[in-house]
């Protein structure tokens, strides 16, 4: 009995894993099929499309602009999440449980929505549709993460030792800087990684607030239009490695104490 | 003149009144220690002393200079946590250089002072292990290097050998007082440990809801305890109802017996340690007691003794001497004049 039950469990699960993993693995079979329709049996084997990607000014641009803006939203959201996170850990203030869970919604919010929102503010501002407009998008969905992420590692992390530095003689500064920032270091790491991912292939806000500059995303998605090709699915396979490799460390870092 | 001056200190969280107009004067050198049940704010006035809390009211001399709102960084006390607080990120070298690496000094003289230091709880051995490869014996003697290193004025002990086994509690005991006496410190030890109280300070403040019950020595709190609250948390006591007419006597089970103090509350109680409960040395005041048990406890036994009214009352005596009664007997116990006190109850 327990032994069916185990069985029917472990089947489940890998038929979900199956339905999830299976398209992506397609993806990466056909990238290196030399002919250019998309079709069993695979006859020839190649790079060819992987190469013909390298020549591809407008793709190389997109992936320019894509890694321009993940890191710089990313340096953002580090710059104003670490002292938001501190100061939610140490200080009692009023509106604090408030703050705490409205710093969530631009994660559980439908990107069109904040999308929407930003597309008819920006211009308010007098910030124009541009790089510009999706920098300062990607940066308000990352500082959520950056919270929420280097929060939980402060709410790990032993109150005492602060007390210990401080009572050794440290400033606050050195204090943070000497004691807490080395100790939440992996959580950070692993928050820039996660981060760098989500920026990279972010649609909905940056859909609305781009301009002539594409993405990666919206380049792709721009391709497409034109009918599949197999370079999409080496673009598609290069991206599935880098940012399954980023999460893959972003957990890693996240779980070390 | 006094090392640190704790002046009509009050402490509150909220609307619990954790520090009671608290003064305490602590000696240049001496080993005083806290001692109270939790939550009785011993730990909240050494945090004050750290610096960790600043009080309501009142004022913390170090030095007879006003430290009361100085931060922790900014005083030269430093402390010993419970729970050791060793940066895990740091080696023992460095944990112990920490503190000393914030005042001016030359890269050599850091190193050399790190040294002294881990020689002093011999822990050279260990110089580059992280804490967490450590166990907690070892934990806490770098917490303890890592304290002194700076050569802080006082240094405060907050229950730090609470984590450890009993083995190993007996031993840090010893090498602490061992310690003291090698640095000629002040050290102010905080813990609810009536036995690790006793056989270490020279002084020992009794804490109750925020108040100094008694400040003295281990005898004098031990022998002449000046409250129902002392005399039943250290060691073992027993606490008889009684009543009082006047100053030169009291009542127990209807019978009034001879006896000169200071008390004028009606309910009182009469303090006695089992040890003082004699059958053989005839007093005054005498009481008929039945034998309930009598139990065997390594060097002492112990008598449960019941008077008509149900008092219970303990007796102990050397389990060397010879059992000459049993249980269920009938027998007088004598109290002498000398051994017993008169409380409010």
């Amino acid at each position: 009995m327990k032994k069916i039950r185990s069985f029917i469990i472990s089947f489940s699960a890998f038929s979900v894993l199956w339905f999830l993993y299976f398209p992506i693995l397609i993806i990466i079979w056909f990238s290196f099929n030399k002919e250019s329709v998309s079709s069993f049996p695979i006859e020839h084997y190649s790079f060819d499309w992987y190469i013909k990607l390298s020549h591809n000014e407008s793709m190389i641009q997109a992936v320019k602009i894509s890694f321009f803006i993940a890191i710089l939203s990313t340096i953002a959201a580090l710059i104003i999440g670490i002292p938001s996170a501190y100061a939610l850990h140490k200080y009692n203030y009023f509106g604090k449980n408030l703050l705490l869970k409205i710093i969530l919604l631009p994660i559980t919010l439908p990107g069109i929505v904040t999308g929407v929102a930003m597309l008819s503010f920006f211009p308010m501002l007098g910030i124009p549709l541009s790089l510009k407009a999706v920098l300062i998008g990607h940066t308000t969905f990352l500082i959520a993460i950056m919270i929420t992420q280097i929060l939980a590692r402060f709410k790990k992390l032993d109150p005492y030792l602060e007390m210990a530095a401080s009572d050794l003689g440290a400033s606050p500064l050195r204090v943070f800087f000497k004691v807490i920032l080395p100790n939440i270091k992996t959580a950070i790491i692993g928050a820039v990684l996660l981060s760098l991912v989500l920026s990279m292939d972010e649609i909905p806000i940056t859909f609305f607030l781009i301009s002539r500059d594409n993405t990666l995303p919206i380049e792709i998605y721009g391709m497409m239009r034109r009918g599949i090709t197999p370079e999409v699915n080496a673009v598609a396979t290069l991206v599935f490695l880098l940012s399954s490799a980023a999460i893959f460390m972003s957990l890693k870092f996240n779980k070390e104490n | 003149m006094s090392k640190l001056e704790l002046k009509a200190i009050n402490k509150s969280f909220g609307s619990a009144h954790i520090v009671n107009n608290l003064d305490l004067q602590i000696n240049d050198g001496e080993f005083l220690t806290i001692l109270g049940p939790s939550g009785c704010g011993k730990t909240t006035t050494l945090r004050m002393i750290a610096g960790f809390e600043i009080p309501n009211s009142g004022q913390v001399l170090l030095n007879s200079q006003d430290i009361t709102n100085l931060p922790p960084y900014k005083r030269n006390v430093n402390t010993i946590f419970q729970n050791y607080a060793l940066f895990p990120h740091l080696n023992v070298e460095e944990n112990i250089a920490f503190g000393v690496q914030q005042m001016k000094m030359s890269k050599m003289e850091i190193n050399k002072r790190v040294d002294e230091m881990l020689e002093l709880v011999q822990m050279q051995a260990f110089k580059t292990r992280k804490p967490y490869e450590m166990s907690g014996g070892q934990q806490q003697r770098v917490a303890i290097a890592r304290a002194i290193a700076p050569d802080p004025e006082i240094l405060l002990l907050d229950e730090p050998l609470g984590a450890l086994d009993l083995k190993l509690r007996k031993q840090m005991q010893f090498e602490l007082k061992q310690l003291h006496k090698d640095l000629n410190k002040t050290f102010v030890y905080v813990t609810h440990d009536q036995e690790e109280a006793l056989t270490m300070s020279d002084r020992i403040a009794v804490m109750n809801r925020g108040v100094i019950e008694q400040l003295s020595d281990s005898k004098t709190l031990y022998n002449h305890p000046e409250t129902k609250f002392v005399a039943g948390f250290i060691g073992e006591a027993n606490l008889i109802p009684v009543k009082i007419e006047n100053k030169s006597s009291f009542t127990f089970e209807d019978k009034t017996f001879e006896f000169e103090h200071q008390n004028d509350n009606k309910e009182a109680v009469l303090f006695i340690r089992p040890e003082n409960v004699s059958f053989d040395s005839e007093t005054d005041i005498a009481l008929t007691v039945r034998i309930e048990d009598v139990i065997f406890v390594g060097n002492h036994r112990k008598y449960k003794l019941v008077t008509a009214s149900g008092q219970k009352i303990i007796k102990t005596e050397d389990s060397s001497l010879a059992l000459t009664k049993i249980i269920g007997q009938s027998v007088t116990i004598y109290l002498s004049p000398n051994l017993i006190q008169i409380f409010n109850s």
